[in-house]
């Protein structure tokens, strides 16, 4: 869409072109086109209501694209269920509840391969307790009982155990102090530094495009702006709109 | 006085033991499919007169018929969920909630053309009570007692430690997380239904090995079985046991201080008093 945009098509891990979608009658995406490269950070920002977490669920499968066409490794996924595009390499951390509530840290990531259960998650675990210190120490731990920040690290683990390709993050930092935002930001970063495309859906702008390659705006369910994070940062629009204004 | 007390703990364990296992279907579908099901009372009905049939017309051994009976009625549930529920998967808690209590309108009365009003025995022999550390126990109580134990225990094993009850675990707690996490609903559905009225059906059985049968059975049932499921935690197969025990003491215990047809208001006011504390239930953990 925009010629600020530097994913060429033909290496992208993850594309969105002209997306419609919303719930029931109600669109809340009129068009959103998105593309992702191989390992790449990408932060979405936007106002309350412009359709960022619609996107991520569109993404994953959990709503349906009314229109346009969603491709992921070059593989056209607009009709397939989330289960395929799990299996596809496509793994999505929920804002809320992110987590299975009920039941342990170690019952919750194994959920993350669920759909896989003949494989091996040996390496992956061990992947995921790197990432995330403190989840080995706490297996045994009931999730619902953890802190916010314990649990977003379960949340992403659980998805990181499917030894994703892209990880939809939405709103990860929701509910969590400063310094847990910071920790939990730079983990995703060496996430991202490891291979795996990120897509990250998020209201504390600056910290995130601190740490993206790119960032896209959405506005009333349409792309407004992308470009490179260092750029949109930058941005006055988007410094006067999302960073508290043009100091 | 003593004596009272020992009996009054006998016969709660015993009404308990019947009831556990409906509340455990219950919870579980209401855990997962988010609805109450009220038809969950007829399944009892249903179990206890098709062992009846099996086990007298047929002349299968007891143990057997209950266990045909259960299956049966698993089959029966199965298939109202996989024509009539399912039509209706999408479309709020109203439309299953209508859909059960016709259900159990039709079977309550299907049991009446069939069998009539009167009530019925199952065929068992006569037995003289056991006397064990002092309690008075009969062998079917005993029989009951132990069977919906080990029912309740092996739906607790099928729910921990098998993959379809992780997957029955993860709907029940996060819709949406299990199903991006690529759990298959529908399958987990049709078990679930399955599992409800093989439970049910056993309790029946139990009712009926404790009592008699009549068409009504079921539906005498239905409202304490519910405020088992509810004080276990909706979702919860073992809390569905340990409120059985504590909603059975509160009924039976009552009788030493009030008339016998105030029990089961005595044991709704220890229902209220307790959700009052917990009102996820005593094993809920759902907000």
């Amino acid at each position: 869409m925009s010629a600020m945009g530097i994913a060429v098509e033909g290496t992208a891990r993850l594309v969105g072109d002209a997306v419609v979608a919303g719930y029931r009658e109600m669109d809340i995406l009129h068009g959103v086109s998105i593309s992702v490269a191989g390992g790449e950070f990408v932060t979405i920002l936007g106002p309350n209501g412009s359709g960022k977490s619609t996107l991520l669920k569109t993404l994953c499968g959990l709503l349906p694209a009314k229109s346009g066409t969603i491709r992921l490794s070059g593989i056209d996924v607009t009709r397939a269920r989330a289960r395929e595009r799990l299996m596809a390499g496509m793994c999505y951390v929920p804002q809320v509840r992110g987590v299975f509530a009920t039941m342990s840290v170690m019952e919750n990531l194994e959920m993350g391969v669920f759909a896989k259960p003949a494989s091996d998650v040996s390496s992956a675990l061990e992947r995921v307790f790197t990432y995330f210190p403190r989840l080995a120490e706490r297996r045994r731990q009931i999730a619902g009982r953890m802190s916010g920040g314990e649990q977003q690290m379960v949340a992403i683990g659980r998805a990181l155990l499917g030894s994703p390709s892209v990880l939809l993050l939405d709103e990860p930092s929701a509910g969590l102090s400063p310094a847990a935002v910071d920790d939990l930001f730079g983990r995703i970063h060496s996430i991202a530094d490891d291979g795996v495309s990120i897509v990250l859906v998020e209201q504390n702008a600056a910290k995130a495009l601190e740490i993206s390659d790119r960032a896209y705006v959405l506005a009333d369910g349409v792309n407004r702006l992308e470009g490179p994070a260092r750029m949109v940062l930058h941005d006055p629009e988007v410094r006067r709109l999302y960073l508290g204004g043009g100091a | 006085m003593l004596e009272l007390v020992r009996q009054y703990f006998v016969s709660a364990i015993v009404v308990a033991s019947a009831l556990a296992p409906t509340a455990a279907g219950i919870s579980l579908i209401y855990g997962v499919m988010r609805y109450p099901n009220f038809a969950l009372g007829e399944f009892m009905t249903v179990g206890g007169y098709l062992a009846l049939v099996l086990s007298a017309a047929l002349g299968m051994p007891l143990p057997l018929a209950a266990l045909a009976a259960a299956l049966a009625a698993g089959v029966i549930s199965l298939a109202v969920d996989q024509t009539a529920f399912r039509a209706v998967r999408r479309a709020g808690i109203l439309p299953p909630i209508l859909l059960s209590l016709g259900l159990m309108l039709i079977l309550q009365n299907v049991v009446r053309i069939i069998w009539g009003n009167g009530s019925w025995q199952l065929n068992v022999p006569l037995a003289r009570p056991y006397q064990l550390w002092g309690f008075s126990v009969t062998p079917y109580q005993l029989i009951s007692i132990v069977v919906s134990a080990v029912t309740l225990g092996a739906a607790y094993v099928v729910l921990m430690r098998t993959r379809f009850g992780k997957a029955v675990r993860a709907l029940a707690d996060n819709p949406d997380l299990a199903l991006v996490s690529g759990v298959e609903p529908e399958p987990v559905y049709a078990g679930v239904t399955f599992m409800a009225g093989f439970l049910a059906a056993i309790g029946g059985v139990l009712l009926g090995l404790q009592s008699v049968l009549t068409p009504l059975m079921g539906w005498d049932s239905l409202l304490p079985a519910f405020a088992i499921a509810i004080l276990g935690g909706l979702g919860n197969v073992m809390g569905a046991g340990i409120a059985a025990l504590i909603i059975g003491l509160a009924g039976e215990y009552s009788l030493l201080f009030v008339q016998s047809s105030y029990k089961s208001a005595v044991a709704f006011v220890v229902l209220a008093l307790i959700l009052i504390v917990r009102p996820t239930g005593i094993l809920g953990e759902r907000p």
